[in-house]
C-alpha cells in the first residue's frame, strides 16, 4: 500500500505508466477474489483426489497457479493496446497451434484429440485460443472509427468460424459453445443491433444442427447433448449426472464436512476433480460452500464489469466483457451441468477445476482484464455508474 | 452492456436457485439415495464345524485357501471383447504359476456359471502368494482373488465313505429350497455337505454366516464395516466313535486280504478271483458305536472340496470297483451261511427243531413237496457236494451243514399252520435284518428279508413264491440281502443275548465350551432269547473257530489258527456266497471276546472265495488288534495336494445325490432259484423298502 501513496497525484489527463500509478490502479480486490476461489479451488481438488493419488494433483494445481499467476502479473503490466501491432501474428499463430494439435504433435485425451504433451503436462490449445478470439474480436469492433459495419461482422464470424472449426475437429464441442458466447457478449457489447443478433443466433442454431445431424461428431458427443433432452439416450452420462445431483442434494445446508463426504471421498462422483469439482465442495461443504463459490465467481464477474466500465477505450472495455462472457458461460454451463440444468460437456469452472490450460487461461484473462485496469484513465475508479 | 450484465445475473439466479432447491429442499431424499450407493450386505460363510476321532485327531478340517474367482455377473456386463482379454490375460498369468489353463477353458467356465449361482465362481484354489499378489494387482475385470474357507481332509482316502465331501448349494433354487427345509440361512455357491456325515450332520456342521453392512468405493471395494447385523457363529464340531489308527487298521487288513485272495488258486470253479472290492466293520456290542467301518476301494474327499473334475468323476462313477460306493452300509449282499444262526433260532422257537435233533446230512436234501417229479428244481445240495453224516445244531453251525438248514425252510413251508407263515423272516428282522441300522448315513441300504408278500410288492403278481424259495432262504441265500453293517449288528445282537442298540458313529459334539456333549446310546431291542438255545447257537459259533470247543473240523479253524482263543474266545460263523457270473464271495461275521462279548465284527470280501478263506482272516486279524496281541499301526496322513482349476459344472454333477453311480452294482443272487427278472430292489436304492 506504501506504493500507492507514495504515487505522484498530479500530471497530466489521461495516461499514467508510472510504476506507482500501475500498482495504484490495480483492481485489488479482483486480486484478492482470485485468490480466494484458486485457493478454495486447491482445496477442493485435495479433498477429490487425496484418496486416489495423494497430494499429486493438488501440487500440479499449485504449480499450475503460480505460472499462471506469473503470467498474470507479466500481462496485467503489458499495455493492453500493444496488442493490436500483433493482430495478424496472434490470429496466424492460434491457427497454426490448432492444426498442428490435429497433426500427429497431438495426442488424444478422453476422446479428444486437442492435447500437446509438454514436459509431462497436457496442455490444451483450445482452452489458450478463448485469450487470441477475445483479443481479435475485441480489436476487430474497436477500429480508427468504431463503426459496426457488415464487413466487420463478417470478419468476426470468419475468425470464430475458423476457430471454432478447427475445435470442433479436435472434438471440444464444449470450447465451441464457450467461443459462441464470448463472440454473443462482444457483438452485443459493440452494439451490433439486436435483429443482426438475433438473425445470427438462429443461423448459429441451425449451423450446429446441421452439425449435430452430420458425421462430423463423433457418437459419444452426440450422445452426451442429446441425453440431456432424453435421459434414456446414454447410461453413463445420465448416471454421471444422477450421482451429481443425488451428491449435491445430500450435501445439505451445511455439508458433509470437509474431506467427509460419501459420495466425494468413495469415488462415486464422477470427473470429480475437474468438470465436477462443484459438486465436491456442494456435498462436503453444502449449500453454504457452494453458494460462497458462486458468490466469488460473481464477485469477480462484477470487478471484470467494473472495469470494462472505466476502461480507457472501447478496446479495453471489450476485452473485459470477452473475458465476461467467458467466465459467465463456463460458470453457468459447469455449474448448470452438475446441477442438471445443463448437459454434460467437459467446460470446467473457472479457477476451481483441477487443469494447468483452463487455470493459466483464466489467469491470463484475469492479467488482461488488470492490465486495462492498470492502464485505465486517472481517477474515475471513484466514478460511480 | 446492461443486457449482459441482465443474462448474467439471470443465470446466477437460475444456478442459485436450482443449489437451494437441491440441498435444502430435497436434502433427506438425496441423502437417502446417495446411502444406497455406498452400502451392501456382504455375506460371509462361518467355518465349517470339524470332525474328530474318537481319540481326538483332526479327520475334516477348515484351512483358508487363496481362490481365484470368476464373476459372471460382471463379466457378462462388461461385454464379449473384454471378456476375452480377460480370459486370455487370466489363462496367461495362471498358466506362468504353473496352472496350465486356456482362455477357452474359463470361456467354458463362465458359461456354466451364468444365471447359474449369484457368488463367483472358484476357478483356482490353493493359488500362491505370488500369484495372489499379482492378480489382486491386476485388475481383471470380474475377476478377483479371496480367501476362502475350504474342507481339508489330513488322512485323504482313510474314512472317506463315512465322512463324506462337501460341494456347493448349485442355483437360487436350490438355495431357496434348503433355506425353507433347514433352520439354516444358504446362498447360491455355499458349501454344502454332499454325502457321508458331512451330509447327515450338515445342520450342526454349518454355522451362522456373517452378515455385515459394509461401505464400498465406487470400485465396489469394501472401505469400512459400517455394522455387523450378525456374526459369524462357527459349526459345531463333531467327534466320532472311530479312531482312525483302528480305522486305518481295517482298512489294511481288507486291502491285505483281497491281495492275497487274488493271488488264492480257486479251487471251486473256474471263475477267477477279482478280489477288488469289500468292507470290514466292527461294532461295540455293548453300546452300538461304530469301532471301525471300512470299505475298499475309497476316494479322496479332498477332490470334491471346490467340486469334482469331470474326468476324475467319470473316472470314479466308471470304475467297476465303485469306489464311491459305501459297502458297509449300500452293498447289499446275500447273507448266504452267516445266516444261519438266526434260522436256527426260528427254528427252536417256533419248534421245527430242537437243539439236540439229530439230521443225517446225506449231501443233497430233496424237496418233500415233489418227491414224485424228477425235476431238477427239487434237489438241492450241499457246498461241494459234501456228505456230513448225522448233525445236530452245534454240529450243523461248525460245519456249516446245508441240508440240515434246507430242511427246516421246508419244514416252515409244509406245516406253516403250526409254524407261521414266515418264522424264518421273522427272526431275521428281530436280528434287524430288512431294516437300516440306525446309523443315519445318507443312502444307507435297509437289505431285504424275503416273504411271499414283500416279492410280490417288489416283482409283481407273477413273482411267485414257491417251496424252494424258503429252502434257500434258510441258508441266506435268494433273495435275502443284507449289508455288512447289519451282519455285524446282527451278531452283536446274538452276542449280548438279544440286546439290540441302535448303531452310532458319533460319539458326541462339542459345545461352545470345548467340551464333550457325549450321544447317549439306544437300545432298540430286546429279545430275551433263550438262554439255552442261545447257548446251543454260542456254541455252534465258538466250534466254528476254535477246534477245541467242537469235532476240530469248523469252517475257520484255519483261519484262526494261533489265534489266542483260549483267553479270548471267539464265536463267529463263515459265509460263502453264490452270485452269478461271479467268483463266491467270502463273508464271515464273529464276536469277542466269547465269555464277555465287546465286539462284533464282520467282513465281506467280493469275489474272494470260501467264507474261511478270506473273510474269516481278515477277522481274525481285525481281532488280533482289538484284543492287543497286533499293536495298531498309526494312520499316515495325506500329502500335500496339488494346485488345480476346476469349473462349475463338474460340481453340479456330483451335487446331484439322486444319480446313481452305482447302478452297476447289482446285488448278487442265488442260482437255482425261480425268480422273476424284475430289478433287484437293493440296487435301485428305493428308499420305501424297508420294512
Amino acid at each position: 500500500m506504501t506504493a500507492m501513496l507514495d504515487a505522484p497525484t498530479g500530471g497530466r489527463l489521461g495516461r499514467d505508466d508510472s510504476q506507482a500509478a500501475k500498482l495504484r490502479n490495480v483492481d485489488w480486490s479482483l486480486v484478492l477474489l482470485v485468490g480466494a476461489i484458486v485457493g478454495f479451488g486447491v482445496v477442493a481438488i485435495l479433498s477429490a483426489t487425496r484418496n486416489q493419488v495423494g497430494y499429486e494433483l493438488v501440487n500440479k494445481q499449485i504449480v499450475f497457479a503460480v505460472v499462471g499467476t506469473t503470467l498474470m502479473v507479466a500481462v496485467g503490466l503489458i499495455d493492453y493496446d500493444k496488442l493490436r501491432a500483433f493482430l495478424p501474428l496472434i490470429g496466424i499463430i492460434t491457427v497454426v497451434v490448432l492444426i498442428a494439435v490435429l497433426s500427429p504433435l497431438g495426442t488424444e485425451v478422453r476422446g479428444t484429440k486437442g492435447w500437446f504433451n509438454v514436459a509431462g503436462f497436457s496442455l490444451q490449445p483450445a482452452e489458450f485460443a478463448k485469450i487470441p478470439l477475445i483479443v481479435l474480436l475485441a480489436a476487430l469492433f474497436t477500429g480508427r472509427t468504431g463503426n459496426v459495419e457488415a464487413p466487420r461482422i463478417v470478419a468476426s464470424l470468419g475468425i470464430l468460424g475458423a476457430l471454432a472449426a478447427l475445435v470442433l475437429l479436435e472434438g471440444e464441442t464444449g470450447s465451441v459453445l464457450v467461443y459462441c458466447f464470448i463472440a454473443l457478449g462482444i457483438f452485443t457489447v459493440a452494439g451490433i443491433p439486436a435483429r443482426v443478433l438475433t438473425l445470427l443466433m438462429v443461423s448459429g442454431v441451425a449451423v450446429f444442427s446441421l452439425i449435430l445431424s452430420s458425421n462430423l461428431l463423433k457418437e459419444y458427443q452426440v450422445a452426451r447433448l442429446t441425453s440431456f433432452v432424453d435421459p434414456n439416450a446414454s447410461a453413463a452420462d445420465s448416471y454421471n449426472q444422477t450421482q451429481s445431483v443425488n451428491t449435491i442434494g445430500s450435501g445439505g445446508l451445511t455439508g458433509q464436512g470437509l474431506f467427509e463426504g460419501p459420495q466425494t471421498q468413495l469415488g462415486f462422483v464422477p470427473e470429480q476433480e475437474t468438470d465436477f469439482i462443484f459438486t465436491v465442495i456442494a456435498e462436503e461443504l453444502g449449500f453454504v460452500g457452494a453458494a460462497a463459490v458462486l458468490l466469488l465467481e460473481g464477485l469477480i464477474l462484477i470487478r471484470i464489469f467494473r472495469i470494462s466500465q472505466l476502461a480507457r477505450d472501447g478496446f479495453g472495455t471489450l476485452i473485459c466483457m470477452g473475458v465476461f462472457s467467458m467466465l459467465l458461460i463456463h460458470i453457468f454451463q459447469n455449474v448448470g451441468m452438475t446441477l442438471r440444468l445443463m448437459p454434460i460437456t467437459g467446460i470446467p469452472l473457472p479457477f476451481v477445476s483441477y487443469g494447468g490450460s483452463s487455470l493459466i487461461t483464466s489467469l491470463l484473462c484475469i492479467g488482461l482484464v488488470q492490465s486495462v485496469s492498470v492502464h485505465r484513465r486517472r481517477g474515475n475508479l471513484e466514478r460511480s455508474y | 452492456m446492461g443486457v449482459v450484465a441482465v443474462v448474467a445475473l439471470l443465470l446466477f439466479g437460475t444456478l442459485g436457485a436450482r443449489l437451494y432447491f437441491l440441498q435444502v429442499m430435497s436434502v433427506q431424499e438425496k441423502l437417502e439415495l446417495v446411502a444406497g450407493n455406498s452400502e451392501r450386505t456382504v455375506i460371509t460363510e462361518a467355518p465349517r464345524g470339524e470332525i474328530f476321532d474318537a481319540s481326538g485327531k483332526l479327520l475334516a478340517g477348515r484351512r483358508e485357501s487363496l481362490v481365484v474367482t470368476l464373476d459372471w455377473t460382471v463379466l457378462r456386463e462388461a461385454g464379449g471383447e473384454t471378456r476375452t482379454e480377460v480370459f486370455e490375460e487370466l489363462a496367461d498369468e495362471l498358466s506362468t504359476a504353473g496352472l496350465k489353463t486356456k482362455a477357452s477353458q474359463l470361456d467354458r467356465t463362465y458359461e456354466r456359471a451364468v444365471n447359474g449361482t449369484l457368488k463367483p465362481v472358484v476357478i483356482a484354489d490353493d493359488i500362491g502368494e505370488e500369484l495372489w499378489v499379482r492378480l489382486s494387482e491386476g485388475n481383471l475385470t470380474g475377476i478377483s482373488v479371496e480367501r476362502q474357507w475350504v474342507r481339508t481332509y489330513p488322512y485323504g482316502t482313510i474314512a472317506a465313505h463315512i465322512l463324506g465331501y462337501t460341494g456347493s448349494v448349485r442355483s437360487p433354487e436350490q438355495a431357496d429350497e434348503l433355506n425353507a427345509e433347514t433352520d439354516k440361512t444358504y446362498f447360491p455357491g455355499d458349501e454344502i455337505g454332499i454325502a457321508g456325515l458331512e451330509k447327515l450332520y450338515e445342520e450342526r456342521l454349518r454355522g451362522v454366516p456373517e452378515v455385515r453392512r459394509v461401505e464400498v468405493d465406487a470400485q465396489n471395494r469394501v472401505v469400512r464395516t459400517i455394522e455387523v447385523v450378525q456374526p459369524a457363529i462357527p459349526g459345531q464340531d463333531l467327534v466320532l466313535t472311530v479312531d482312525i489308527d483302528v480305522q486305518y487298521a481295517a482298512e489294511q487288513i481288507l486291502i491285505d486280504e483281497l491281495e492275497q485272495a487274488r493271488f488264492r488258486e480257486n479251487s471251486d470253479d473256474s471263475l477267477p478271483h477279482v478280489a477288488d472290492a469289500g468292507s470290514l466293520v466292527a461294532v461295540d456290542v455293548e453300546n452300538g458305536s461304530v469301532v471301525a467301518i471300512a470299505s475298499y476301494p475309497a476316494f479322496d474327499p479332498a477332490d470334491f472340496t471346490f467340486g469334482i473334475s469331470s474326468t476324475l468323476w467319470n473316472e470314479l462313477s466308471n470304475r467297476p470297483d465303485v469306489p464311491l460306493l459305501d459297502r458297509t452300509i449300500r452293498g447289499a449282499y446275500p447273507a448266504a451261511s452267516t445266516f444261519k444262526p438266526f434260522v436256527a433260532f426260528a427254528a427252536m422257537e417256533a419248534g421245527v427243531r430242537s437243539e439236540g435233533f439229530w439230521w443225517d446230512d446225506e449231501g443233497t436234501y430233496t424237496l418233500e413237496s415233489c418227491l414224485d417229479e424228477e425235476g431238477a428244481g427239487c434237489v438241492f445240495r450241499n457246498a461241494g457236494s459234501a456228505v456230513l453224516g448225522p448233525v445236530d445244531l452245534r454240529y450243523a453251525l461248525e460245519r456249516s451243514s446245508d441240508t440240515y438248514f434246507y430242511s427246516i425252510g421246508e419244514a416252515f413251508w409244509i406245516n406253516q399252520s403250526q409254524y407261521g407263515r414266515t418264522g424264518i423272516q421273522d427272526m431275521a428282522l428281530r436280528f434287524g435284518f430288512g431294516q437300516r441300522t440306525g446309523l443315519g448315513l445318507p443312502a444307507e441300504s435297509p437289505g431285504r428279508v424275503p416273504t411271499p408278500e414283500n416279492r410280490i410288492e417288489t416283482f409283481g403278481e407273477d413273482a411267485k413264491w414257491f417251496p424252494g424259495d424258503n429252502v434257500i432262504t434258510a441258508i441266506g441265500q435268494g433273495d435275502v440281502l443284507i449289508t455288512p453293517l447289519q451282519l455285524a449288528n446282527a451278531y452283536a445282537t446274538l452276542a449280548t443275548q438279544g440286546e439290540r442298540f441302535q448303531l452310532n458313529l458319533v460319539r458326541g459334539f462339542l459345545n461352545e465350551d470345548g467340551e464333550l456333549d457325549e450321544v447317549a446310546p439306544v437300545q432298540v431291542a430286546d429279545e430275551q432269547l433263550d438262554p439255552q438255545q442261545w447257548q446251543a447257537v454260542h456254541d455252534g459259533l465258538l466250534a466254528v473257530v476254535d477246534p477245541s470247543r467242537g469235532s476240530g473240523r469248523g469252517t475257520a479253524l484255519r483261519a484262526f489258527q494261533g489265534f489266542p482263543l483260549s483267553s479270548y474266545p471267539i464265536a463267529g460263523k463263515t459265509g460263502t456266497a453264490e452270485v452269478d457270473d461271479k467268483a463266491d464271495f467270502s463273508l464271515f461275521a464273529g464276536y469277542g471276546p466269547a465269555n464277555a462279548p465287546k465286539y462284533s465284527v464282520a467282513a465281506v470280501l467280493e469275489q474272494s472265495g470260501f467264507g474261511g478263506e478270506a473273510a474269516a482272516p481278515a477277522v481274525r486279524r481285525f481281532f488280533e488288534h482289538l484284543a492287543g496281541i497286533t499293536p495298531v499301526p498309526e494312520a499316515p496322513l495325506a500329502g500335500e495336494r496339488e494346485l488345480a482349476i476346476f469349473g462349475i459344472s463338474e460340481q453340479s454333477t456330483v451335487l446331484a445325490d439322486d444319480v446313481d453311480p452305482f447302478g452297476s452294482l447289482v446285488a448278487p443272487r442265488a442260482q437255482s432259484v425261480p425268480q422273476s427278472e424284475a430289478v433287484d430292489p437293493a440296487a435301485a436304492d428305493d428308499e420305501e423298502s424297508s420294512e
